[in-house]
């Protein structure tokens, strides 16, 4: 089949997909991954092998975006209002997350660069199936807003400990033993992403001022991101740090004016992220769940505890209201594109490592898929108890 | 239009004033009370102008939850927590000064697709409202004068 073929029936298949699951009440990212299951390496086998190969630009583009959206939300005004308050619980929540998840992960396998790489990805929520528990039940009150704010900001948080985690798990894999260089590493790379994030973020600022039509800006922004982006591979640092970086330089430089070049990026997004989802589902090896299965349950064991009791001593440590304490772990569950975004950039940049670095990428993979289709489908009734034993619900609503 | 200047065309539509404080209620009056108005301005014990809020925005902030779910969150935090004027105005916004060349602005107005611009007296207070119907009375009359 050729590949153009094969795009549109995926893109057709995936918005019918789509709209079957939305009348089930199942989100549509769970849908794509199905899709991708179906056409894939464990079903069909019409999108393996080299045409899933073919499609890597894709996933570049799709992390780029990823990373560009999570650093718009970084605005220093949300900062300013929030971060204070809630920055106890961002750290709490995103941080026990990962420890618990790395410390279960670790002690079944013995691989620190799996358990490490699995911690980053655990501390990310989606904020959309989020989101839309809130807004269907019309929710108002501390927990709601709290978890607005959770939730736009601790995308940002896991990209840092990806980081960290990813220049860990490398290093570990290549057999760089000493410790500096194990502390120094991911710092110079962080740092060197951020420092070319903010130098195309700067030049596209400027660019931006001159820009009189809508065409013309659209074609910039994904020019900048691309060069950014390509940049990034080329130099070999983080390429969703370093669109994270361009996202928050625009956000702030000129927050009103670079407001229409997040929402340029979201209308073009859609296809890039169904098809992006669908090659998530064609990697996942069905074969494999029950060998990772006892990985992906104490992913999800360490990630929900981790989640609710980082809540829960965050929101002490913080003081914040009873309601908060109590419930926002309970809403935190959802995982979606950010955890398969990096969990597809595992798999494609340790594939290069041989066997082992292969396996690691696949196990990844494979964990974070199964276990979003599980918390997809948690996770937004989960949310929906939160706000209700929080009295969040106004009765209109119910 | 050539060589005048923004005080050729006064008098300006009247500026409505609320301060940072002013809860959602008190501006959402502002609007109901004048159906003309299209923003109302923002400013601080001086009257100095802080920024503006246009009716679309505070529809939206009154009903935050009729906001696209996928809609930037910081966006739909900024609706969901407002409660006072201070957290939905608008800051970055353009002004003109009395001694302003018209042809600017009207540059500046088509350029940024807006229709009333708030003119700005000494110490950033504000003085009214230029709209686009005042600067066609004024070319209108020009022109019939001719």
């Amino acid at each position: 089949m050729n590949i153009i073929l094969l795009l549109g029936t995926l893109l057709v298949a995936a918005l019918a997909a789509g709209h079957l699951a939305n009348r089930f009440g199942v989100p549509h990212v769970v849908a794509y991954i199905i899709v991708g299951l179906i056409f894939g390496e464990s079903g069909l086998q019409i999108f393996s092998g080299p045409i899933l190969d073919a499609f890597s630009p894709v996933v570049y583009v799709a992390l780029a975006m990823i990373g560009f959206m999570v650093g718009g939300e970084l605005k220093h005004d949300v900062f300013k209002k929030y971060g204070a308050q809630f920055v106890g619980i961002l750290f709490c929540e995103g941080l026990f997350a990962m420890a618990l998840v790395s410390g279960l992960v670790w002690l079944w396998t013995d691989n620190p660069a799996v358990a490490i790489l699995l911690g980053a990805l655990s501390s990310a929520t989606a904020p959309a199936a989020t989101v839309d528990v809130l807004w269907e039940y019309r929710a108002r009150g501390p927990l709601t807003t709290t978890i607005l704010a959770i939730v736009a900001l601790d995308d940002a948080l896991s990209l840092c400990l990806y980081g960290f985690a990813f220049a860990f798990a490398e290093m570990s894999l290549t057999g760089v033993a000493d410790f500096s260089s194990m502390l120094l590493g991911p710092l110079v790379e962080i740092f060197s992403s951020l420092a070319l994030g903010c130098a195309v973020g700067f030049s596209l600022d400027m660019g931006l001022k001159f820009m009189r039509q809508e065409d013309d800006s659209l074609l910039l922004n994904l020019g900048g991101i691309f060069l950014g982006a390509g940049l990034a591979v080329y130099f070999g640092l983080s390429l969703i740090m370093v669109a994270m970086a361009i996202g928050v330089w625009l956000t702030n430089s000129h927050p009103h004016r670079n407001e229409k070049s997040f929402e340029a990026i979201k209308k073009f997004a859609p296809p890039i992220y169904t098809v992006f989802f669908v090659l998530v589902g064609a990697r996942l090896r069905i074969d494999l769940l029950p060998q990772m299965g006892v990985i992906g349950l104490l992913y999800i064991l360490g990630r929900t505890s981790g989640k609710w009791s980082g809540a829960y001593w965050g929101a002490r440590l913080s003081s914040s209201p009873a309601v908060v304490r109590k419930y926002l772990g309970l809403a935190l569950f959802s995982q979606a594109g950010v955890a398969l975004g990096l969990a597809l950039d595992i798999f494609q940049h340790f594939s290069q490592y041989g066997v082992a670095g292969h396996e690691l990428g696949g196990i990844i993979l494979n964990v974070i898929a199964a276990t979003t289709v599980i918390v997809q489908i948690i996770g937004p009734p989960a949310v929906k108890t939160a706000i209700k034993m929080a009295g969040e619900i106004p009765e209109t609503a119910r | 239009m050539r060589g005048k200047l923004i005080k050729d065309l006064r008098p300006y539509e009247t500026a409505s004033l609320v301060t940072e404080k002013a809860e959602l209620v008190t501006i959402l009056r502002e609007f109901i009370n004048n159906p003309s108005l299209h923003h109302v301005c923002v400013v601080n014990e001086d009257g100095k102008l802080l920024g503006l809020i246009n009716r679309k925005r505070l529809f939206k902030t009154v009903f935050s939850h009729h906001v696209a779910p996928d809609t930037m969150i910081n966006k739909l935090l900024l609706f969901h927590d407002a409660q006072t004027s201070g957290d939905i105005m608008l800051t970055h916004i353009l002004t003109a000064t009395e001694d302003d060349s018209i042809d600017d602005v009207i540059r500046l107005m088509i350029e940024h697709n807006i229709r009333e611009l708030p003119i700005i007296g000494p110490k950033g207070k504000v003085i009214g409202f230029l709209t686009v119907l005042i600067i066609m009375q004024a070319w209108l009359r020009e022109q019939e004068g001719r």
